[in-house]
């Protein structure tokens, strides 16, 4: 059974400007690393926001399990079915990297004890130690930053992982580890992990890849 | 042989006795009404002891009745001893001295009461009357006499009343205007923090939750902040009240901070803070946490 299924799903900013997304209908699965490639502007990140539920298609439906995104509540959705990876990273500066994460587990509502840590530990295992974890985010590296924002992502354990270009800002070798976390992720951990890139590099450790263009998307299998 | 009757309403007015100059020397202190204590030269001369009884005319119940009094002891005064002038102003060895309320009861002619003139200041004119009243029923002798200054209470309070209406209004001025300059620091302060407040319901905190926190951290700033208010405000109330009032006839009654209003003006904060956090909060409800996010990135 599909983990998220989209159904003749369209998408246009206004009633009267051009579609984004016209007419989408794909299948996302549990242990399968998918990217979505596109030129900019093609409606990659569209998808991505329609399928974290921050924003809702104008047409069609998206199904997590067999429930209707714009049925549910799609805040406890975020909180705690889908780890949203963004583009800029979108961590709270104030804060240090653990409480970014301890803060994420509060709002799925985890009553779980010693949440640091088990923030301290996921941060670990994406190469994070400790004395860096208690810096506040401003004091990190693009790629710790990047570390942070995968590990809040996994923080409540979802069962989606989406990543909007998580490697945009990353040299070769940061985008490689950053890559086989995410391999990692899909194949050992069973997630399914959708990765929004322009970078064909990034492209290649996809399980399968889907195209956007002209609104509409083209699912390509290794 | 000329004596004096002598009323004491308090024994701590009776100063030789305080002071060590006179001195019971024979029985006690009177205690009862109709008791006395005589002179010791009155006690010789009448071969008086304590426990006999002396009788007393000239009052105006005497015309028809002679007033009876239990001596209950003897008293001498060492300076009236001491004295060989004609002139001596005081208690004589050939006086007697009774309580005050004995010296009443005789209703004699030519009473002269020498008493403190004793000045009370009530909150409004109005209760003058009612005041006196309750004095009497109380027990205060006929022989005081009761006038209410009501002018003079108006020449005082009139300028107190009309500071005290400057300060009403000023008070709900200022209240006025905190509120608008408290819903404007709620809307910039979450202005600047649209970010996090992104970020916040992007990984999905509810909207709910998002206001509860806000509110919780308005309310326990404002709380924070009344209490240094009220702190100060019971601190400087002297020195300013003192101030203000310098010179006025009632600079001496003092003022003073009173507890009861402590929550009156706590309510006024808390609801204060919750209105300028709910204005703040419909913020909130009004961005999508994409729409923050895309205009932050």
């Amino acid at each position: 059974m599909s983990t998220l299924t989209i159904n003749n799903v369209s998408y246009q900013y206004s009633k009267t400007s051009k579609a984004i997304l016209k007419d989408v209908s794909v299948e996302f699965k549990q242990g399968v690393l998918y990217c979505i490639v596109g030129k900019s502007g093609a409606g990659k990140s569209t998808l991505l926001s329609l399928i974290s539920g921050l924003d809702l298609c104008t047409d069609g439906t998206i199904l997590y399990g067999n429930k209707d995104l714009s049925a549910i509540n799609r805040d406890e959705y975020r909180a705690k079915n889908i780890g949203v990876i963004f583009q800029g990273y979108n961590l709270l500066t104030n804060c240090t990297a653990v409480e970014n994460i301890v803060l994420s587990m509060n709002i799925s509502g985890s009553r779980a004890k010693g949440k640091k840590e088990s923030a301290y530990k996921l941060l670990s295992e994406l190469g994070i130690d400790r004395e860096t974890a208690d810096r506040k985010i401003l004091h990190l590296s693009g790629g710790e930053q990047q570390r942070v924002g995968i590990a809040r992502a996994l923080s409540h354990h979802p069962d989606i992982v989406i990543a909007d270009e998580p490697t945009g800002n990353l040299d070769g070798d940061a985008t490689k580890g950053i890559m086989d976390i995410f391999v990692r992720l899909a194949h050992e951990e069973n997630k399914c992990v959708i990765i929004v890139t322009h970078s064909k590099e990034v492209a290649a450790y996809a399980d399968k890849i889907m195209r956007i263009a002209n609104g509409k998307v083209e699912m390509q299998g290794k | 042989m000329a004596g004096t009757i002598w009323g004491y309403s308090d024994t701590t007015l009776m100063r030789g006795f305080q002071e060590g100059r006179q001195k019971i020397i024979e029985g006690r202190f009177f205690e009862n009404p109709g008791e006395v204590i005589i002179g010791k030269r009155f006690a010789e001369l009448n071969d008086l002891s304590p426990g006999d009884i002396i009788y007393i005319s000239g009052g105006k119940k005497a015309d028809t009745e002679i007033l009876p009094l239990t001596i209950a002891g003897v008293f001498t005064d060492y300076q009236a001893e001491a004295n060989t002038s004609d002139v001596w102003i005081g208690v004589e060895l050939s006086d007697i001295i009774v309580s005050f309320d004995t010296l009443l009861g005789s209703d004699f002619s030519g009473i002269y009461p020498i008493m403190d003139d004793i000045r009370f200041f009530l909150t409004n004119a109005e209760a003058s009357e009612p005041f006196w009243q309750e004095l009497k029923e109380k027990g205060l002798p006929a022989s005081y006499k009761t006038d209410s200054d009501v002018e003079g209470y108006n020449e005082i309070v009139e300028p107190v009343k009309k500071m005290s209406s400057v300060a009403a209004t000023f008070g709900i001025v200022i209240l006025l205007t905190g509120a608008v300059i408290l819903i404007f620091l709620s809307i910039i302060n979450i202005r600047e923090r649209k970010y996090e407040i992104g970020v916040l319901r992007a990984i999905g905190m509810k909207k709910y939750q998002l206001a509860r926190g806000l509110v919780y951290e308005s309310l326990s700033l404002i709380l924070l902040c009344a209490v240094i208010g009220m702190t100060l405000g019971g601190v400087l109330i002297k020195p300013i009240s003192g101030m203000l009032l310098e010179g006025s006839e009632i600079a001496h009654a003092g003022v003073s901070f009173d507890p009861v209003i402590l929550p009156l003006i706590l309510l006024v904060a808390v609801g204060l803070g919750v209105i300028s956090s709910l204005i703040g909060i419909l913020y909130i409800t009004k961005y999508e946490p994409m729409k923050i996010l895309s205009e932050q990135n």
